[in-house]
């Protein structure tokens, strides 16, 4: 379809307030269920640029960069267009104001005006708000990502003064309630990480003011401290630690201590004036500092599962120990208590045939009685010692009472008559 | 002054409104003013080529963008009242899905040709279009059998998946197009061009077309000797009017003459020679 008259795009996809290059650009590929590049291909716009990092403005920013930052030139935005032809990314933002039929100034107002070296690397530019998202994601508006948010410097969200974290993995989940309950929690959980930090009011308004210039593009001013302050923050490699927001929040606390301890840990090139410390001049951060201190946190985990896990192995060799001793003990128990149980059954048993015995006699005592057959001298008989010893004698004397035909009658014995 | 400058346009920009082409484009945007909810319906524009059915698909596309203006509240999706593609070379149901597609404005990727029929019909929703115009479909008539089956059921699809009435444009050998499919051609209007008749219709085509393009004297050139002789030369066909109207003019121009004469539509004939129907 290469040779055909390009049409606009299906989607006016207006870039939003605030929106950035990228986050627009990505928005609007996916309303075409495509990707940048592809949508770059069909447009007739160079592909290779959608690899590129747009999200600083086409127009040459060299007048508006600090000479602290010209060293590194090849970071500031591209070449100014050679005479009589366009630049590639001008003619960029003309097809696409073309084909989504929005003003291009709508479009460069989606650039920012410092140079690539003041932006978060593209891998990180996922970092933003979680209560903005929150918020858009409620009311139905498309999530993005703002200018400012893409800037090493910008700390905190101007809307909500909450810490900007990394919502790619919430990004990630799409717009569900799955996101919406983990948004919710990150902001919870962002709320309780700053109420650990006390902030200090300036230092929050230097870095929301600095944030702004780097968006105009605008030269910072001359306030002593301030070029190294922002270096600390540009130069630094801690953004792509997981807990940048942490990082940054120290930085602009009142815990001197715990924002030296980052530093110490990720080497800041400018150090707040407040710190004794102080990186030897003309020495950078390298990339092996940052792999070095990551190690080491790394080495710290190491070690303490290692001792975890030493102690449970000594409890275990200690338990293999005592093993023949504790299973002799138990068997021993065990029939310890096989003994007494067999004791106690027989006792019962023995108590129970002595007990329905004396029942027996008391039983035929009382009928004897009732039935007036004995009186109370056979009772005290009873008590003689005489008929105690003597068996023949208290058998011969119940002998004659059962002979009795009224006590073959009570007892129901044969021969009693079955008249009455 | 050189001739070129002066040359009378060729460009076909202007609209005649003759009583024919009025009909059928007053039939085209009564259809797509028809409630959505209605069956809809299918015409079929014929006519010899250069008899002005692009143009008459133009000028219903553009009445109809000024009958359905952009609602203000309408979202972000392009709002295209009127879809018009030229029905692309082999024609087969996913050629045609994707040339609409390109014209709604969708970009085309490898994976496109899965869902191509279900998005053409998802954005002619969302973009609020009222009538889809496809033209030189007598290309389908070069298709294979089982292709022009599958053309067919694409058209069907259309009209019924995505609740729009559909014009068809083509030659005369068009109409032939739906003699395989019954329900397509109990559904379907012809609209028929005809021929320009001797006569006061081409002296009433040629004065339009010599103003239209800004001719000098344009009733001198309908006078009945030359009408009578450019009617015969271009077989009454609109187109070749217009040609001849454009090559005298340019020759008249070339010899620093206002009007044109005989001679300069003999001179403009050497140059070129129309194909008549005839």
């Amino acid at each position: 379809m290469s040779g055909r008259e390009i049409e606009p795009l299906a989607f006016r996809v207006r870039p939003l307030p605030e929106e950035c290059f990228e986050s627009w650009l990505r928005r609007l590929a996916a309303r075409h269920e495509t990707t940048p590049k592809a949508l770059f291909r069909h447009l007739g716009i160079d592909a290779a640029l959608a690899d590129r990092d747009l999200a600083v403005s086409p127009v040459p920013a060299t007048s508006r960069v600090p000479a602290t930052s010209r060293a590194s030139a090849w970071l500031a935005a591209p070449a100014p267009a050679v005479a009589g032809v366009p630049d590639r990314r001008q003619v960029m933002v003309e097809r696409l104001a073309w084909a989504t039929m929005v003003p291009a100034k709508a479009i460069s107002r989606t650039f920012v005006g410092c140079g690539r070296g003041d932006l978060l690397p593209l891998t990180l530019r996922s970092i933003g708000c979680a209560q903005c998202w929150l918020d858009w994601l409620v009311s139905g508006a498309p999530w993005r990502i703002e200018r400012s948010w893409i800037l090493r410097v910008t700390t905190f969200c101007d809307r909500h003064a909450l810490l900007l974290t990394d919502l790619a993995g919430i990004r990630a989940l799409g717009r569900t309630q799955a996101a919406e309950r983990a948004l919710a929690a990150r902001v919870a959980r962002t709320r309780a990480q700053m109420a650990r930090f006390a902030f200090v009011k300036t230092r929050v308004l230097w870095n929301g003011m600095i944030a702004r210039e780097q968006i105009r593009g605008a030269r910072p001013g001359d306030r002593v401290g301030w070029e190294r302050y922002r270096a600390a923050l540009v130069g630094n490699r801690f953004h792509y630690a997981p807990v940048r927001h942490l990082l940054l929040a120290a930085l602009h606390s009142s815990d001197g201590l715990k924002a030296g301890r980052w530093e110490q840990i990720f080497r800041f090139d400018a150090q707040p004036a407040r710190l004794p410390r102080k990186a030897a001049s003309g020495v950078g951060p390298q990339l092996s500092d940052l792999a070095e201190a990551i190690a080491r946190v790394g080495l710290r985990q190491l070690d303490r599962e290692r001792r975890r896990l030493t102690m449970v192995c000594e409890q275990l060799e200690q338990a293999k120990r005592n093993y023949p001793r504790a299973h002799l003990m138990q068997g021993l128990k065990a029939r310890r208590a096989a003994l007494a149980r067999a004791v106690r059954d027989a006792a019962a048993t023995e108590s129970a045939a002595m007990s329905a015995q004396r029942r027996g006699f008391q039983e035929a005592l009382f009928y004897l009685q009732a039935s007036g057959m004995v009186g109370a001298a056979m009772s005290a008989g009873c008590a003689e010692p005489a008929c105690s010893a003597n068996g023949d004698l208290w058998r011969a004397r119940l002998a004659a009472c059962f002979a009795a035909p009224r006590f073959r009658i009570l007892l129901d014995l044969p021969g009693h008559g079955r008249g009455w | 002054m050189s001739a070129a400058a002066t040359a009378p346009s060729l460009a076909p920009s202007f609209w005649i409104d003759f009583e024919e082409a009025r009909n059928a484009v007053e039939t085209i945007v009564d259809v797509a003013h028809d409630d959505p909810e209605e069956r809809p319906t299918c015409i079929v524009l014929t006519g010899q080529s250069g008899m002005g059915k692009t143009s008459i698909l133009r000028e219903a596309q553009r009445r109809l963008a000024e009958a359905f203006p952009e609602p203000a509240d309408w979202g972000e999706a392009r709002y295209q009242p009127v879809l018009r593609t030229v029905i692309p070379s082999s024609p087969t149901s996913l050629k045609i899905n994707l040339a609409l597609l390109w014209k709604q404005g969708w970009p085309i990727r490898t994976n496109t040709h899965k869902t191509a029929d279900l998005k053409v019909v998802d954005l002619l929703a969302e973009q609020g279009t009222r009538l889809v115009a496809i033209d030189n479909v007598h290309v389908i008539l070069t298709a294979s059998g089982v292709a022009r089956r599958d053309t067919l059921d694409a058209f069907r699809f259309l009209m019924s998946a995505g609740n729009v009435p559909l014009v068809v444009a083509g030659l005369d050998v068009a109409r032939q197009i739906f003699a395989d499919d019954v329900e397509l051609a109990y559904r379907s209007i012809i609209l028929k061009l005809p021929l320009w008749e001797p006569g006061e219709p081409a002296q009433r085509l040629i004065r339009a077309l010599a103003r239209g393009m800004g001719m000098e004297e344009p009733d001198h050139l309908a006078e009945p000797a030359f009408a009578e002789r450019i009617w015969r030369t271009s077989g009454g066909v609109t187109g070749n009017f217009k040609r001849i109207l454009h090559w005298s003019g340019k020759v008249a121009r070339r010899h620093d003459r206002r009007f044109v004469t005989q001679d300069d539509i003999t001179e403009a004939l050497r140059l070129f020679t129309p194909y008549s129907p005839e």
